[in-house]
């Protein structure tokens, strides 16, 4: 695809701009650290967007995913001593080629959605558990302190802001990638499989292939997400990446829309939104997760971005 | 003497497979609501370990305001019972009206939000809590081989509930519609099974299942909030290689895996035995997704 044929969608740059000025009106610390855990957040639920939502693999380890990278990353940096940006691209491969082989494994073995998320559910133990075993590389339970990474324009804009900027244009560049996406080839393969796999397999379309790319893609975000998530929160644990967050990701996912381009920017401000304000009330605030993901799984599968989509539909409608 | 080192060794290890045996049918107790809860609600339900762990809170709560341990311990699992049966009547209503695999992920979802919330509410509560039963006996000798006696009476109770659970489904007529509805779903309903009036009841017995778990976790070890999650994969794990829509499949799986779980963690240490585990769940799921043992209900 060439650069012309690009697809940038104009309420992405005012969306993106809006999140540009953000650090501008409140440079408080505490605030630009919010800032940029909702941006990262987002880039994570564009993957699941892509492996969950467009085709439909309850990939229910992204946060392992995401995890491998960072501490391969980490792990190749410390103890070769070599710059991280280095290693960033070694962790995006292997946390990519394990996406597409739980990918490629499920859809061969015929597995339906339910056992590829036990069988995922199942390797996001097995990372945890690799990860406390490994304590010599790993540190174990206690983390692992990342080693320092330059954040470009850190000398002028402090490493904060730095670092904000560097994942937001990434998440930028994610959001672009995903709105081409639904528009590539890829994207229209894997809906027509969505809507009828059978037939869409017999007008030639190589399910496998097209699931594999989507999920090999999906894990790359993850991946690159989760190494800059190590980097900037200075340690990775198994707790930084536990299956809580899987469940924030898909929580986002649900309540912006799955299958939008809008939802997964919604989705990460709403709840981190809701996850700062109840951080005070402790063990609780699982509750109230929980609380959430049942009432909107049951009431509110469409998510927040569609039904603004279908109200502006219906304004402009009455205009004309 | 390498011939008495064998023989010590041996020795050794009929207790590490008697030990897995007496586990195993504490994980059998612990996925057998859970499988019967999929094979006929079709709900994989994962605040199961949480039915775990409110039985264990009710039971302490009831026992330090002065009932009778006997009479508190017996409430408290037929409390569990009820909880499931509730879960059927109310959150899970909604589900049942979706079709096929949307049915399946939207309970998934719904009740893996579900045990974050009792998750949250009981390490909330009761921080630091843990509901353990004492047996005053400290070792039973039997045969020259010495044997933890919580470990035996835990899979006694185990065994008990397990076998009681087999004569009411092979036995009794409701046990048998239960069986039919779990075969198939539409037959029984031609014959005049009422299908969701026998889901309610296996919500209500797999509800009881996990309280009798608790009750044998209890007598083991012990029962802490915040473990429901860790309870519900060990369930899960057993469930995915007996086959998980099969009763007798998870019994079998149960004890099998106690055992692997024993001599693993004797010859290797505990930490490699969980991923020995996972692994054989991933290997099972790969080339026989419906489970090793997967004949029959």
């Amino acid at each position: 695809m060439s650069l012309r044929s690009l697809y940038v969608p104009k309420p992405i740059l005012i969306f993106f701009a809006v999140f540009a000025i953000l650090p501008l009106i409140s440079s408080n610390p505490y605030h630009v650290r919010i800032f940029t855990i909702v941006v990262l957040y987002a880039s994570f639920v564009y993957a699941a967007n892509i492996i969950i939502g467009e085709s439909r693999q309850l990939f229910l380890c992204m946060s392992a995913l995401a995890g491998i990278s960072a501490y391969t990353s980490s792990i190749l940096s410390l103890s070769f001593g070599i710059n991280p940006w280095l290693t960033i691209p070694a962790g995006i491969l292997f946390s990519a080629a394990v996406g597409a082989l739980l990918s490629y494994v499920s859809i061969v073995r015929g597995l339906g959605e339910i056992f590829v998320a036990i069988v995922t559910l199942t390797f996001s133990l097995i990372f945890e558990n690799v990860i406390l075993g490994l304590r010599w590389l790993t540190m174990g339970e206690t983390g692992l302190v990342t080693p320092v990474l330059w954040w470009p324009f850190q000398e002028i804009a402090g490493k904060r802001v730095a670092s904000y900027y560097t994942i937001l244009i990434f998440t930028l560049l994610v959001s672009i990638l995903y709105a081409n996406l639904v528009r590539s080839r890829l994207g229209i393969a894997l809906r027509a499989i969505r809507s009828d796999r059978v037939s869409a397999e017999v007008v030639g379309i190589d399910v496998t292939r097209y699931n594999v790319i989507a999920a090999s893609i999906g894990s790359g975000i993850l991946a690159l997400g989760g190494a800059f998530y190590g980097y900037f929160n200075g340690m990775v644990s198994p707790g930084v990446f536990s299956l809580s967050v899987d469940i924030a990701i898909i929580l986002m996912l649900v309540l912006g829309g799955i299958r939008t381009l809008y939802g997964p920017l919604i989705g990460s401000v709403a709840i981190v939104f809701v996850l700062e304000t109840t951080r005070g009330l402790g063990q609780l605030t699982l509750t109230f997760l929980g609380i959430l993901l049942v009432v909107l799984i049951l009431t509110f599968r469409e998510g927040i971005s569609s039904i603004i989509q279908r109200a502006a539909v219906k304004l402009s409608g009455q205009g004309q | 003497m390498i011939h008495e080192t064998l023989q010590a060794i041996a020795g050794g290890m009929v207790e590490v497979v008697i030990d897995g045996i007496l586990f195993g049918l504490q994980l059998s107790l612990l996925a057998v609501g859970l499988v019967l809860i999929f094979g006929l609600g079709g709900i994989l339900n994962l605040a199961h370990g949480e039915f775990v762990i409110i039985t264990g809170i009710i039971s302490v709560v009831l026992i330090s305001s002065g009932w009778n341990p006997f009479i508190a311990i017996s409430a408290a699992i037929f409390l569990s019972g009820l909880l499931g049966l509730a879960l059927d009547r109310t959150v899970l209503r909604p589900v049942y009206k979706l079709k096929g695999e949307m049915e399946v992920l939207v309970g998934l979802f719904v009740t893996l939000g579900l045990a974050f919330i009792l998750e949250g509410i009981t390490s909330y509560l009761f921080p630091g809590f843990y509901f353990s039963v004492r047996i005053p006996v400290e070792t039973i000798n039997i045969m020259g081989l010495s044997f933890r006696a919580s470990a035996l009476v835990s899979g006694l109770i185990s065994f008990v509930s397990l076998y009681l659970l087999l004569i009411f489904l092979g036995r009794t007529m409701t046990g048998k519609a239960i069986r039919a509805a779990l075969q198939n779903q539409t037959g029984s309903r031609v014959c005049g099974i009422d299908v969701e009036r026998m889901r309610t009841l296996v919500f209500f017995l797999g509800g009881l299942m996990a309280g009798l778990a608790s009750l044998a976790k209890g007598v083991a070890s012990s029962v802490e909030p915040g473990s429901g999650l860790e309870l519900t994969s060990y369930a899960l794990i057993v469930g995915v290689v007996g086959g998980v829509r099969s009763v007798y499949g998870a019994m079998v799986a149960g004890v099998l895996l106690g055992v692997v779980n024993a001599i693993a963690s004797y010859l290797l240490g505990t930490y490699l035995t969980l991923i020995i585990l996972l692994g054989i769940v991933v290997v099972v799921i790969l080339y026989k997704p419906s489970g090793l043992f997967a004949g029959g209900v």
